[in-house]
């Protein structure tokens, strides 16, 4: 039976706490990040995925829990009984801001000319928590993949390309290669600030499910070959539809404009695609409008 | 005072099986085995007041407590060599001179909280260390001290040196459970703690080379025995490794509790050149500065947390009236940049900037609001990230602008040291 489909009168022990002022209850073994997303209130992540182990890298979910000396990270903290969150305090605003902060310093800022303006998930988080004036002086970082050329594209696959300079190393896309689709095509190189998401040298990734990571990619370091440059998101209307592929039936968006289709990506239904494409559902649209029998 | 681990550290061939056991060497194991339950081992530990060597200080018998007795998957004990700490250099001499002394204290705390597998975590520059510690397993698999049956008692184990690569942050508990398990040095997010699920999600202790080295000697004399050296709190003895402006830097075993003057002049024979003592570094790069006023500080737990500092690993580093504390807080911030894993993000990104920031002082180019940014940038990364690490980056940063704030603004504002440098650096 589906988690979901479960009712609090189950077996399940349950917890109460306040997130906020508001008062929850939820199954033991909860994290904050669930409970609050039942309240509605956002807690801002860039490395959670629910479909992913948590990793607790990006730092951006951090609240005050009472009796907790520290901030704690709420998409690994597993709610008590009585426990009293606090998601909008002082403390919690501006440990975001450093966080974003620190996100923005190095990042190239390029979003004018980057796909994935206007669902970036940093983009939008600068926007909504953190600030608009910059204290770095220095030099930006930047990974320099051809020294003849002034762009920082790599490409990883046929379908792929990688601008290591946006890329916030929240690790989902290595992760999602690794528990999801169980193979190793991309690994985290290097370490500190020079670390870097890569291919293994010289081995394009190459997986039946890889279009999936430019789609839980929260920034622009992971763009299709197909998508990039053709259009921005917001010129494109939304088509909810299901992958005529296979029988599975996968739920699927076109993002079309005047009958040409530029992108598909997956409308998550649990029951039926926990969310994810393979690339044949995903890069497989070419055909649509060329007409014929 | 008599040495306890350092006792035969000058016999020459202390390192071999032989001349340790001619030195009273393997005689706590067999009463540990033949006297003691795991259980009246952990107490005896909890009662000696041992606590945890390597930085944190935790008492090891409680730590020991924590693993479950009731589990039935197996349990391991981690001996974490991973020495890199800067300044400190303890864990190296017992494990190159003294490496039996280690693996007695393994095999009877094994015993004690009933792991058949151990593993030495050693550090991948200890290449000579490395090589010591396997031929003294080797010694004592071919003694019947490791493997099948031990001594007649019944119990196994098997002890294997892992050499690290060369990271920091794998002497961080979970990072180096990460690399023995063959992935990236990467903390893990805690909860659970290793004492539930530690190495491959099974029961974990993981002890520091010297508080290994401790357990032969408690349990040959006794947890009262112990528990009367050094400090109420702070028992036993400790090794600080002195280093810097000293005449005679060097690794002393004293008892804790021992104040601060007494190590660098009595035993380190003074400042160097007769010169004055500005500022000592009192236990790893990771603890707050000390000014010299604090000179008459108590070196044990308790007396260093007051004075505003921590003993950590117990590296002191003593620096004399011609060093620029810029210099070394921008020397330290190198450090921290470079051994940054890159998991999370104010760690990762933070301590690149506070190095850039630190280098344009240090060069000249400071402005005066640096001073104050580089603070913001510091509680950013304090207490917000993964593992302990962010903590530690901050901590040359904070304390050096706190008591040496106006050799930054002296840095910035004549682009130079504000002290004389001597004739050393030029």
């Amino acid at each position: 039976m589906d988690r979901a489909d479960k009712t609090d009168t189950d077996e399940a022990d349950m917890v109460n706490l306040s997130i906020d002022g508001k008062e929850v209850t939820v199954e033991e073994g909860t994290t904050i990040l669930k409970a609050a997303q039942k309240l509605g209130i956002e807690i801002p992540t860039f490395c959670w995925h629910d479909k992913l182990e948590p990793v607790g890298a990006c730092r951006m979910c951090l609240v005050e829990v009472e009796k907790m000396s520290k901030l704690q990270i709420a998409c690994d903290t597993v709610v008590s009984e009585g426990m009293v969150v606090k998601t909008n305090t002082p403390q919690v605003i501006k440990a975001r801001k450093g966080v974003l902060e620190f996100l923005l310093i190095n990042h190239p800022l390029d979003c004018p000319t980057c796909d994935k303006g206007g669902e970036c998930d940093l983009q939008n988080f600068v926007f909504r928590y953190g600030s608009d004036k910059s204290r770095f002086v220095e030099e930006k970082r930047r990974f320099i993949v051809d020294p003849k050329s002034k762009l920082d594209d790599l490409s990883i696959s046929p379908q792929i390309i990688r601008n290591m300079n946006r890329c916030i190393l929240c690790r989902k896309c290595v992760r999602f290669i690794n528990q999801i689709a169980g193979e190793n095509d991309l690994g985290t190189f290097r370490r500190g600030a020079k670390s870097e998401i890569n291919m293994l040298p010289d081995i394009p990734v190459d997986n039946p499910y890889s279009g999936n990571v430019v789609e839980i990619c929260p920034v622009g370091a992971l763009t299709s070959q197909s998508f990039r440059y053709k259009i921005r998101v917001w010129q494109t209307e939304k088509v909810h539809t299901i992958c005529p592929n296979c029988g599975d039936g996968c739920n699927i968006t076109l993002w079309a404009k005047d009958d040409r289709v530029y992108r598909i990506t997956s409308r998550r239904n649990d029951r039926v695609d926990e969310g994810f494409l393979c690339d044949k559902g995903r890069f497989g649209f070419e055909f649509v409008g060329l007409g014929g029998g | 005072m008599e040495k306890i681990l350092f006792k035969y550290i000058d016999v020459p061939d202390q390192y071999e099986i032989d001349t340790y056991i001619k030195n009273g060497g393997y005689r706590a194991l067999p009463k540990a085995l033949k006297e003691y339950s795991p259980n009246d081992l952990i107490e005896m530990v909890k009662k000696s007041g041992l606590r945890g060597r390597g930085g944190a200080g935790f008492p090891a018998g409680l730590k020991w407590g924590f693993v479950p007795k009731d589990s039935p998957n197996p349990k391991f004990l981690l001996c974490n060599a991973d020495e890199g700490e800067p300044g400190t250099f303890k864990d190296r001499w017992l494990i190159e001179k003294d490496p039996h002394q280690l693996i007695e204290g393994i095999i009877i705390s094994s015993y004690a909280i009933g792991a058949h597998r151990a593993f030495i975590y050693i550090r991948g520059e200890f290449a000579f260390g490395a090589e010591r510690l396997k031929n003294a397993i080797s010694e004592a698999y071919q003694k019947g001290y490791l493997g099948r049956n031990i001594l007649g008692s019944g119990f196994d184990l098997d002890l294997e040196v892992y050499r690290g690569g060369g990271a920091y942050i794998c002497g961080e508990e979970t990072s180096l459970m990460e690399s023995i398990e063959g992935n990236r040095g990467n903390p893990r997010l805690k909860p659970p703690f290793p004492a539930s699920v530690g190495l491959y999600k099974n029961p974990t202790v993981i002890n520091n080379v010297e508080t290994l080295s401790n357990v032969p000697h408690i349990v040959l004399n006794g947890a009262l025995w112990y528990a009367k050296i050094g400090m109420p709190k702070s028992t036993g003895t400790k090794i600080f490794s002195l280093s810097g402006h000293v005449n005679r830097p060097g690794n002393y075993e004293l008892p804790m509790g021992t104040p601060l003057r007494e190590l660098i002049y009595d035993h380190g024979g003074g400042i160097k050149d007769e010169r004055e003592l500005k500022a000592v570094i009192p236990g790893g790069v990771s603890t707050p500065v000390l000014t010299s006023q604090l000179v008459n500080v108590k070196m044990d737990f308790e007396s260093l947390f007051e004075a505003g500092s921590l003993l950590g690993s117990g590296a002191v580093i003593v620096m004399d009236e011609t060093t620029c504390m810029v210099k070394v807080a921008y020397r330290l911030s190198r450090f921290y940049e470079h051994e940054s894993c890159g998991k999370c993000v104010p760690c990762r990104e933070g301590t690149r900037w506070i190095r850039m920031i630190m280098a344009r002082i240090e060069n000249g180019k400071g402005r005066e609001e640096d001073i104050d940014l580089l603070l913001d940038i510091c509680t950013n990364i304090a207490g917000k990230t993964v593992c302990p690490m962010g903590d530690a980056a901050v901590v040359p940063i904070m304390s050096t602008i706190q008591k040496f704030r106006e050799e930054y603004e002296y840095h910035i504002k004549n682009k130079k040291c504000m002290v004389d440098l001597g004739t050393r650096f030029v």
